[in-house]
C-alpha cells in the first residue's frame, strides 16, 4: 500500500513539473515570436527556424499538459445525459466509460510509440528548415497518452471503490483526487 | 461499405461515446479508432491515425489560441479587465445588458484582427466572462455573447477562413473579403438588439444596478485611466498586423507583451501574475487542442470514407427546383458542422458546390457568403461545436456545456436569421463588393 | 462473374481536387481506364482533407491508401534525395530515359514504395515563380525584399538572391501581402489562383525554377501483386501523362498569365544577363543545399538530373 501511495506521489510530481514545462513554453514562444517579428520588421533580420519551432511547440504544450489537466478533471465532457440519469446506473455508465478510455489509451500508447520508434529507425527527418528527425519531437505523443491511460486507471479505481460504498460523492466530483 | 452504413456507423459511434460522459477529446479518437481500421486499409490504419495526431496540431495557425488565452488571462489576473468593465458600467449607465453589448463590440473589434474564432472567444472569456458572472449577469447573458462574438471574426476581414473558401471555391477572394462585412456588422447588430430586447424582457438576467450620473470630466478622466489602455492592447495587436509588422497568426505575440507591458505599468507585474496566467492558459489550450487533435483526425476519416461526397451527391441531384437545391445544400453544411472543423468542411464542400451553384445560374459570391456564415455556425452547433468546448473551457466550473450550448442558441438562431434574410435579399451581400470592388 | 469486376486502386492527391490543379490526376486516372479497358480503375479517395500532403507517402508505404499522386519533398525519408528531381534540367522524358526513374525506383523500393514517374510533368525549370508586391528591375531589387516561403522551400536560394526567407503559412499570405508584411511570395505558378492571391500580388517575375517535385507512388507489395498486364497499363499511362502533360502544363501556365494579368497584376522578366544570373544563383545555392541533404545520393542524382549545356546557363 505504502509503495502504491509513493508511486502516485511520484507521479503526480511528474506531470506537475510536465504542467510547468508547458506553462512555460507558452511565454517563451510568445517572447520569440515578437522578438523575431521585430528584427524582420526593423532590421530585415529573421530566425527562420522558429516557425518550426513553434509548430512543436504546440505539439508539446498539449501533450505535456494534458496528464496533469486529466488529473484535475477539466477536460470537457458532455454530461447532459449522465446527470438525468439515477447514481447507481450513472455510476456503472462512468466506470463502462473509464473501461473504453483504458482500451482507447493502450491502443493508442501502443501505436504512437510504435511509430516514434519507427521513425527513430529510419531517421525519419521532417521535411523544413531545420530538417528536425521526427522522433524527439513526436515521443511526447506516446509519452502523454501514457500518462494519460495511468490517469484513467487511478479515476477507474476510485470508480470502482465508490460504487461497491455506492458512495455518490466520488461521481459528482467526476472523480477528483 | 456503402456511405449511408458508413455515415451511420462513423456518427453513431461519435454519439454513444459522447453520451458516457467520457472527455469529447477520447470519444473523438475512439471513432477515429473504430473510422481508421475501416477506411483506412485495417489495422495499419492505426499506425496512420498516429502519424495524424502529429500533424493536426503542429500548425502555425493555430498559435493565436494560446496567445489569446494568454493576453485574456493576463488581463484577468492583473485586474486590468476588472477596472476596465468598471469604466464602462459607469459609462454606459443604464443601457440594459450593456456588459453583454461590451462583448459583442470588443468581438467586432476583436474581429478585425483575428482569423481564426477560438481566438476572440479565449480573450473574451478569460477577461469579460468572470466579471459579469460577479457582477450577476446570468448565463444567457454572459457566455451567450462571447460565443457569438467569436463568429464575427471569420466576418470581419482579416479572415483566413474566407482567403481559404474563395481560393478553394474559385470565388474571388477579394470581393468575398468585401461581401461579407455587411452580413458581418448585420449578425452583430441583431445581437446587439436581441440583448438589450431580452434584458428589457428579463431585467433578472443583466441586472440594471443605480449607477450615479458623472459629471463629463470624471468620464474623460476614466476613460482615460481604464478604456484606452485597454484600448492601446487590442490596438496593439490589431495595428501591427495592419501597418504590416506582423501576419494575422503571429499579432497575438505582440498583444501578450502589451499586456506584460500595461501589467507592469498598473505595477501589477509580479512572478506570480505571469505564473498564474501561463498556467491558466496551459488549462484551457490543452483542453482545446486534445479535442483538436481528436476532431481532426475524425474530420479526415470521413472525408476518406466517401460517405460525404456520397450525401453531397445526393443533395445536389434531387429534382427539385433550384432554390431548394441551395437550401439542400446549406443543410448538408449545417450536418456536417455538427461533426466537423470548418476548414475540412470548405475543403470538402467548396469545391464540390460551386459549379452546381454556378451551373444553377445563381451569384457564387452571394452563396459562399451564406456559407461562411453556416460553417462558423458549426461551431455552435452540438454535439461538436468546438467554440463551445472552448467557452466551456473557459468557463467558471458551474457552467455546464450544456450551459453553454443553451446560451448561444438565440444567437445560433440569429445567425440563421441572417442566412435566410440573404437568401431573400442577396444584396446583403454584393451591395459592397459591387460598389468597392471593381 | 468475378472475373469482370475491375481491379480498384485506392489513390489521394496532394492538392484539392479542382482544376487547374487536377488535370493531370484525371488525365493519368482515364487512361489508366482506357488502355485497361476498364479492367484497372483509380478511385480517388480525396485531397489534403482525406490524407494530408505531408503523411501520404507513409500512407502509401504502410498501404492505408494503394496509390497516391504525392509531393517527392514529403518521401525524403522513404527515398533520400529525391527532393532533387525539382532541381533537374531535364523534361521527365528525356529524365526517364536517362535512367533516372529506373534510379528513384530503386531508392524508393528500399522503403516499399514503387515510383511510377513525375505527376505534374513540365518543361525543366518552369513550376514556380516569384509574386511581388512592387516591381523588381534587376537582380540587385531583391536585396533585402522579405519573400514569404511555406515551409522555408528555396531557403538558400532567397538568400542568395540577398532576400530574406519568411516561412510563414498558407493561411497568412493573403493578409501579409495585403498589408505589406512580406514583399513577396514563392510558389508553384497556379498557386496565385489556388490560394486566391491575385488581389494583393502586384508584379509575377517571368523568371521560373524548379521542375516536377511530384510522382506516382504505389504501395510495393500492391504493385507485385499486380499482373503483368496492369503493371505495363500503369506504366503506359504514366509515360503518357508525362509527354502530353509538357504540353498541358504550358497551357495551364498561359492561362494564368491571361488571368492574373486581366485582373492587373504585371508580368515582368529580367534582362538576359540577369536573367542568367537568376537561374545561376538559383541552380548553385539549391546544388550546394542538396549535397548537404543528401550527401549519399546527392552526387549521383546531380549527375542523372543536371545538364551542362541547359539554356538558361548562357
Ligand atoms: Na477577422
Ligand atoms: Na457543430
Amino acid at each position: 500500500m505504502k509503495s502504491i501511495a509513493k508511486f502516485w506521489t511520484v507521479f503526480d510530481r511528474t506531470i506537475g513539473v510536465m504542467m510547468a514545462v508547458s506553462s512555460a513554453l507558452v511565454v517563451l514562444i510568445a517572447i520569440a515570436v515578437t522578438f523575431d517579428v521585430l528584427m524582420r520588421y526593423l532590421f530585415s533580420k529573421t530566425y527562420a527556424g522558429l516557425f518550426e519551432i513553434t509548430e512543436y511547440s504546440l505539439l508539446w504544450i498539449t501533450f505535456l499538459g494534458a496528464p496533469w489537466i486529466m488529473k484535475n478533471n477539466g477536460h470537457v465532457r458532455v454530461d447532459l445525459i449522465v446527470n438525468k440519469l439515477r447514481p447507481r446506473k450513472r455510476a456503472l455508465l462512468t466506470i463502462i466509460a473509464d473501461f473504453i478510455s483504458i482500451f482507447l489509451l493502450l491502443t493508442m500508447t501502443w501505436y504512437t510509440a510504435g511509430l516514434t520508434f519507427h521513425d527513430f529507425r529510419t531517421s525519419f527527418t521532417l521535411s523544413g528548415i531545420l530538417m528536425a528527425p521526427k522522433w524527439p519531437i513526436e515521443i511526447i505523443i506516446p509519452i502523454g497518452f501514457f500518462l494519460l491511460l495511468l490517469q484513467v486507471v487511478r479515476h477507474t479505481l476510485y470508480h470502482v471503490k465508490g460504487l461497491r460504498t455506492l458512495s455518490v460523492d466520488a461521481f459528482d466530483t467526476g472523480g477528483e483526487i | 461499405m456503402d456511405w449511408p452504413m458508413a455515415l451511420m456507423l462513423i456518427f453513431g459511434c461519435l454519439l454513444i461515446f459522447m453520451a458516457t460522459g467520457m472527455p469529447i477529446a477520447f470519444a473523438f479518437m475512439l471513432s477515429c479508432v473504430i473510422g481508421s481500421i475501416l477506411f483506412w486499409g485495417g489495422i495499419v490504419g492505426l499506425e496512420q491515425l498516429a502519424m495524424s495526431f502529429y500533424s493536426s496540431v503542429t500548425s502555425f495557425s493555430l498559435l493565436p489560441v494560446p496567445l489569446f488565452v494568454l493576453m485574456g488571462c493576463i488581463i484577468f489576473e492583473s485586474g486590468i479587465g476588472m477596472k476596465m468593465v468598471d469604466a464602462v458600467d459607469k459609462l454606459l449607465g443604464r443601457l440594459p445588458g450593456r456588459l453583454s453589448i461590451l462583448a459583442i463590440g470588443a468581438g467586432t473589434l476583436l474581429g478585425t484582427m483575428v482569423g481564426i474564432s477560438g481566438g476572440t472567444i479565449a480573450i473574451l472569456g478569460r477577461s469579460l466572462v468572470p466579471e459579469m458572472a460577479g457582477r450577476g449577469y446570468k448565463k444567457p447573458m454572459t457566455v451567450g455573447p462571447v460565443v457569438a462574438s467569436g463568429a464575427l471574426a471569420v466576418l470581419i476581414p482579416p479572415s483566413a477562413l474566407a482567403v481559404f473558401m474563395g481560393a478553394i471555391g474559385r470565388v474571388s477572394v477579394g470581393k468575398l473579403l468585401v461581401a461579407i462585412i455587411v452580413p458581418g456588422l448585420l449578425l452583430a447588430g441583431l445581437f446587439c438588439a436581441y440583448i438589450i430586447i431580452r434584458c428589457m424582457l428579463q431585467p433578472s438576467l443583466a441586472p440594471s444596478y443605480k449607477v450615479e450620473s458623472l459629471p463629463v470630466v470624471t468620464k474623460i478622466n476614466i476613460t482615460a485611466k481604464y478604456i484606452l489602455p485597454v484600448g492601446f492592447i487590442i490596438f496593439s495587436a490589431i495595428g501591427v498586423v495592419f501597418v504590416g509588422v506582423a501576419t494575422p497568426s503571429e499579432a497575438a505575440a505582440l498583444g501578450v507583451m502589451a499586456c506584460f507591458l500595461l501589467a507592469a505599468v498598473y505595477r501589477k507585474f509580479t512572478f506570480s501574475m505571469v505564473k498564474k496566467s501561463a498556467v491558466g492558459t496551459i488549462e484551457i489550450t490543452v483542453m482545446v487542442f486534445v479535442i483538436i487533435v481528436g476532431s481532426i483526425s475524425f474530420s479526415r476519416i470521413l472525408a476518406s470514407s466517401g460517405a460525404i461526397t456520397g450525401l453531397i451527391d445526393l443533395a445536389t441531384s434531387l429534382p427539385v427546383p433550384p432554390i431548394v437545391i441551395v437550401i439542400a445544400t446549406q443543410l448538408v453544411v449545417l450536418f456536417l458542422g455538427c461533426f466537423m472543423d470548418p476548414a475540412s468542411i470548405v475543403m470538402i464542400a467548396a469545391p464540390m458546390f460551386m459549379p452546381i451553384i454556378s451551373a444553377l445560374g445563381f451569384d457564387t459570391l452571394w452563396y459562399s457568403t451564406m456559407l461562411l456564415i453556416n460553417i462558423q455556425l458549426g461551431l455552435i452547433t452540438p454535439p461538436f461545436g468546438l467554440d463551445c468546448y472552448t467557452m466551456k473551457a473557459l468557463a467558471p466550473p458551474d457552467i455546464s456545456i450544456g450551459d453553454v450550448f443553451r446560451s448561444s442558441m438565440p444567437f445560433l438562431g440569429i445567425g440563421f436569421l441572417v442566412i435566410g434574410l440573404l437568401m431573400l435579399f442577396p444584396q446583403i451581400a454584393l451591395w459592397l463588393p459591387g460598389i468597392m470592388v471593381k | 462473374q468475378e472475373k469482370d469486376k475491375p481491379e480498384i486502386l485506392s489513390m489521394v492527391i496532394f492538392l484539392q481536387d479542382i482544376p487547374p490543379g487536377n488535370f493531370f490526376t484525371h488525365l493519368f486516372i482515364d487512361k489508366v481506364r482506357e488502355i485497361s479497358k476498364g479492367k484497372l480503375v483509380i478511385r480517388l479517395v480525396g485531397g489534403p482533407e482525406a490524407i494530408p500532403a505531408t503523411d501520404a507517402p507513409a500512407a502509401v508505404q504502410r498501404g492505408s491508401v494503394d496509390m497516391a499522386n504525392a509531393m517527392v519533398a514529403f518521401a525524403d525519408t522513404l527515398a533520400p534525395g529525391v527532393d532533387m528531381l525539382g532541381r533537374a534540367e531535364y523534361s521527365p522524358e528525356e529524365l526517364r530515359k536517362r535512367g533516372v526513374v529506373k534510379f528513384v525506383q530503386d531508392m524508393f523500393a528500399k522503403s516499399g514504395v514503387y515510383y511510377l514517374g513525375a505527376s505534374s510533368p513540365s518543361k525543366p525549370q518552369a513550376q514556380t515563380a516569384i509574386y511581388l508586391k512592387k516591381e523588381v528591375k534587376t537582380i540587385k531589387d531583391f536585396k533585402g525584399l522579405k519573400i514569404a516561403a511555406s515551409g522555408g522551400s528555396q531557403k538558400a536560394f532567397l538568400e542568395g538572391l540577398g532576400a530574406v526567407c519568411v516561412p510563414i503559412g498558407f493561411p497568412d499570405y493573403f493578409t501579409a501581402m495585403e498589408r505589406g508584411t512580406v514583399d513577396g511570395y514563392n510558389i508553384g505558378i497556379p498557386g496565385i489562383q489556388d490560394f486566391g492571391l491575385t488581389p494583393v500580388t502586384g508584379y509575377m517575375l517571368d523568371e521560373l525554377f524548379s521542375s516536377c517535385g511530384s510522382g506516382w507512388l504505389i504501395n510495393l507489395e500492391k504493385w507485385n501483386g499486380l499482373s503483368r498486364e496492369f503493371k505495363d497499363v500503369l506504366t503506359r499511362a504514366a509515360i503518357e501523362t508525362e509527354i502530353e502533360g509538357v504540353v498541358e502544363w504550358e497551357k495551364i501556365v498561359a492561362g494564368v498569365k491571361k488571368d492574373i494579368s486581366a485582373e492587373g497584376v504585371k508580368i515582368i522578366k529580367f534582362s538576359h544577363e540577369d536573367s542568367i544570373e537568376f537561374y545561376r544563383t538559383y541552380r548553385d545555392r539549391m546544388g550546394k543545399d542538396d549535397l548537404e541533404r543528401s550527401p549519399e545520393n546527392g552526387s549521383k542524382l546531380q549527375r542523372l538530373t543536371l545538364n551542362p549545356e541547359f539554356h538558361r546557363l548562357k
